[in-house]
């Protein structure tokens, strides 16, 4: 017994009572009720998006074939949107369709001459009134011969796509080292 | 007393159902128009026909050719005249530097000359990558017009 101001408080009553409470609680079924931390998710989000709109290019994404490491260099520019040609160590592709391999190409290039003529067309076709530009994206492995492809742009050139963009990736850089 | 009950409750809430949807929202759009991997050029001015017969005498052409990987060669043409520089290295990063050193020089030396053309002559055993470095030297050295001869032609 405890004496509160003017009252008699009994703690045996109150303990009982607390234990009762906490009997009633076990017996009830678990509340299953889950809070989403949403201050943390907003912070996500918002890292998140800042991030992205750093990163946000408006230059178009030029997709790599596979099997095509692309060579470095420093003073490349940002590309624009053409056809591509693309060259792995073996085989030739044309907008990302497979013509074929490079050396059956180079012996009789006659349909691949075909399908850039009929790039041509469909290109003044969609374009009537509109000088040709002649811009043809080109990928190519680094380790694919220069003479392959001083050939495969002489036949682009044969077609009036003279305004070549060899695709590279930024870096490498000038050497200083002299002999 | 009174005048406590007619307060208002400064403690407001924001409603984060709407900013969630946004920023779901941007961050879908942003993620799919996300460009992973940047990809840049060089260009290249390929000549067809006889459009190339138009160059004028007062201008200089550079002409670099392969005599290997790491022999290079380079020739700048003034009407008849030439003045030729022939470089080698213990292998091409060397080489390319050695060339590079030559053609700053020649600048150094020639003030007010103009290179109108550049034209890279290939050679088997020189690679796409090893091209890609040779042009990229030249653009930095202020040369533009670049071509890429065909084996066979001049």
């Amino acid at each position: 017994m405890s004496n509160i101001g003017t009252q008699y408080l009994s703690t045996g009553c109150f303990e009982h009572h607390l234990l009762a409470r906490s009997q009633k609680k076990k017996n009830k079924k678990k509340n299953i009720v889950i809070a989403l931390m949403l201050t943390s998710m907003v912070d996500m989000f918002s890292m998140l998006v800042c991030f992205l709109l750093v990163t946000f290019s408006s230059t178009p994404e030029i997709t790599i074939a596979n099997g095509i490491e692309l060579p470095k260099a420093k003073t490349g520019v940002s590309i624009k949107e053409a056809s591509v040609i693309a060259l792995s160590k073996d085989t030739l592709y044309l907008d990302q369709i497979k013509i074929g391999p490079v050396k059956k190409i180079l012996k009789n290039p006659t349909s691949f001459v075909k399908k850039l003529r009929h790039l041509r067309n469909n290109w003044k076709a969609a374009h009537p009134g509109v000088e040709f530009t002649g811009r043809m994206n080109f990928q190519a492995d680094k380790s694919v011969s220069s003479v392959t492809i001083s050939t495969i742009m002489g036949l682009l050139t044969s077609q009036r796509f003279n305004i070549i963009q060899m695709a590279i990736l930024p870096g490498g850089g000038m050497i200083n080292v002299t002999e | 007393m009174s005048g406590l009950r007619g307060k208002k409750d400064l403690n407001t809430e924001l409603n984060l159902t709407p900013l969630v949807d946004l920023f779901s929202t941007i961050v879908c759009f942003l993620l799919i128009a996300a460009v992973w991997v940047q990809v840049n050029a060089l260009e290249v001015k390929q000549s067809f026909g006889t459009e190339a017969v138009a160059s004028k005498i007062q201008n200089y052409d550079l002409n670099i050719s392969y005599i290997s990987p790491t022999k290079m060669k380079a020739v700048f043409k003034k009407g008849r005249r030439a003045k030729t520089f022939r470089v080698k290295g213990r292998d091409f990063e060397t080489t390319l530097a050695n060339m590079n050193k030559n053609i700053k020089a020649w600048f150094v030396k020639n003030k007010n000359a103009i290179v109108q053309s550049t034209f890279i002559k290939p050679k088997f055993g020189v690679d796409y990558g090893q091209l890609v470095s040779t042009m990229d030297m030249l653009k930095q050295n202020n040369l533009n017009n670049i071509g890429i001869l065909k084996i066979g032609s001049r």
